[in-house]
């Protein structure tokens, strides 16, 4: 199965979340994506994730110079994306809980059965 | 406009390919635009952080860089895949030219209503539409895939391809232009062009003032966050610029002194004050040059003054000075900014004590 698919639903909420810690750029989020565990993933995926968040509102961005020079986009969580993350983060669990009970818990008892 | 090529001159291996063949890519896609010239830059960005902790690039783009350039750029090729944006936007640009063009044209003619009498031959405008679409199209699907075939073609390659393209097909056109007449009268071609800008501007105020609340293309805050931006990119520019003249100069500086000291034993202090003399000596020459220039602007200017009247003479002048002050730049701004980066390059030598070879090393580093 494709992975990329499948993370990408949930690629949204961890840039958030991510972002909800400090003001960040592209290069920190992409080195704190790839720690977490994300390692396929590329700055091609995250950059629509970045501009769908901060069309939603979710994010705010401001340009400063970066040490090296170039123009870099600098990242924060606004009020909105706050609580988004907040309704992100249960919807999460709930599904996890549910595919959870399904995929392994439910399997392992009709294997006992 | 980025300046893409000193961006790509900071970067090294892998790092510079990456860059040089995206923004191929991008050029090829989106024109230079706002929004494609902010996704250069967010990559330039990564790749000079990644390039800084010797981080791989396939960490940034993934293994594969057209799949990478397709999935990056994709908005951008998604607003252009709307063909009524395309068709309405680009028959605007032709009939904008087409409106400038006939109203030169008819000044020239004498009488009541001027040249509107006159027929004019389209076929230069259709061979003009016909050119543009096929140098998109070849671009779009031959140069483009050719990217990212082979490691040996450069982006420059290419781009220099297309401009060859471009530039035959003008020579072609203004040729075959003389072959094939399609005669219309100017009043028509004016009247036509006119209205369809006239309206295509009305119902783009409107559809912006409906979605944006204001007749210019985005919001007040949007075109205020666009004006610093712009405000940005042209002292990042700047900085980039001078930091790839440095280099190049300070890679020439070296050749030229290792040369002159195979041929005449020549110190490197030696080769410093022979550079700062050199540099002295351009400046007069500038300003001889200077003088020669308002001599050559003053004098036919006093002379028409004298043949037809004060009015006439200083319209002459001020036109005669828009013309070659920018030739005067060119020829001295550049010279006298080489001779500045030499005597600035060997200064920071003495000072810190290393060679032209050490201080090379030194700003690639750095």
């Amino acid at each position: 199965m494709d992975a990329t698919q499948l993370m990408k639903g949930i690629l949204e909420g961890c840039v958030l979340a991510i972002i909800e810690k400090e003001e960040t750029y592209g290069y920190q989020i992409l080195s704190a994506l790839e720690q977490g565990g994300f390692d396929s993933l590329s700055e091609g995926t995250l950059y629509p994730v970045l501009t769908r968040l901060d069309k939603n509102g979710y994010i705010s961005c401001r340009r400063a110079k970066s040490p090296l020079g170039p123009i870099r986009k600098y990242y924060s969580i606004t009020e909105e994306g706050r609580s988004y993350l907040q309704e992100f983060k249960e919807t999460y669990k709930q599904i996890t809980r549910q595919a959870n009970h399904i995929l392994f818990e439910h399997t392992q008892n009709n294997g006992k059965d | 406009m980025l300046d893409t090529i000193s961006m790509a001159d900071q970067l090294t291996g892998n790092y510079k390919t990456v860059f040089e063949k995206a923004d191929m890519y991008c050029l090829i896609e989106a024109g230079s635009t706002e929004e494609a010239e902010e996704k250069i830059m967010n990559l330039y960005d990564l790749l000079l952080q990644a390039q800084e902790e010797n981080k791989p690039v396939e960490k940034i783009i993934g293994n594969n860089l057209e799949a990478f350039c397709k999935e990056y750029f994709a908005p951008i090729e998604e607003a252009k895949k709307k063909w009524y944006v395309f068709l309405t936007e680009g028959l605007y640009r032709i009939f904008k030219i087409i409106f400038i063009c006939s109203i030169i044209w008819i000044f020239p003619f004498e009488g009541p209503h001027f040249g509107l009498d006159t027929k004019q031959n389209i076929s230069i405008y259709i061979l003009g539409i016909i050119l543009g679409l096929g140098v998109l199209f070849f671009s779009s699907y031959f140069f483009k895939p050719l990217i990212f075939k082979s490691k040996k073609i450069k982006p420059v390659f290419l781009s220099f391809l297309i401009l060859i393209l471009f530039a035959g097909g003008v020579i072609l056109m203004t040729f075959v232009s003389d072959y094939i007449i399609f005669e219309v009268k100017t009043s028509f071609l004016i009247v036509l062009s006119l209205s369809y800008v006239l309206i295509y501007l009305f119902l783009r105020s409107l559809y912006r003032y409906h979605k944006f609340g204001t007749i210019r293309k985005d919001s007040k805050e949007v075109i205020k966050s666009k004006k610093e931006l712009k405000k940005q990119m042209k002292f990042f520019n700047k900085e980039v610029s001078h930091a790839s003249m440095k280099k190049t100069i300070a890679k020439a500086l070296a050749k030229r002194f290792e040369t002159l000291q195979k041929k005449k034993q020549l110190t490197f202090s030696e080769f410093a004050d022979k550079i700062r003399r050199e540099q002295k000596q351009s400046k007069i020459v500038d300003l001889l040059l200077l003088l020669f220039f308002i001599a050559i602007i003053l004098a036919p200017t006093i002379m028409e003054i004298i043949h037809s009247n004060l009015l006439e003479g200083l319209i002459f002048g001020t036109i005669l000075t828009a013309v070659e002050v920018p030739i005067y730049l060119f020829f001295t701004k550049t010279t006298d900014k080489n001779y500045d980066y030499m005597v600035e390059i060997l200064e920071s030598c003495e000072k810190e004590n290393i060679d032209l070879l050490e201080y090379q090393k030194f700003i690639q580093e750095s």
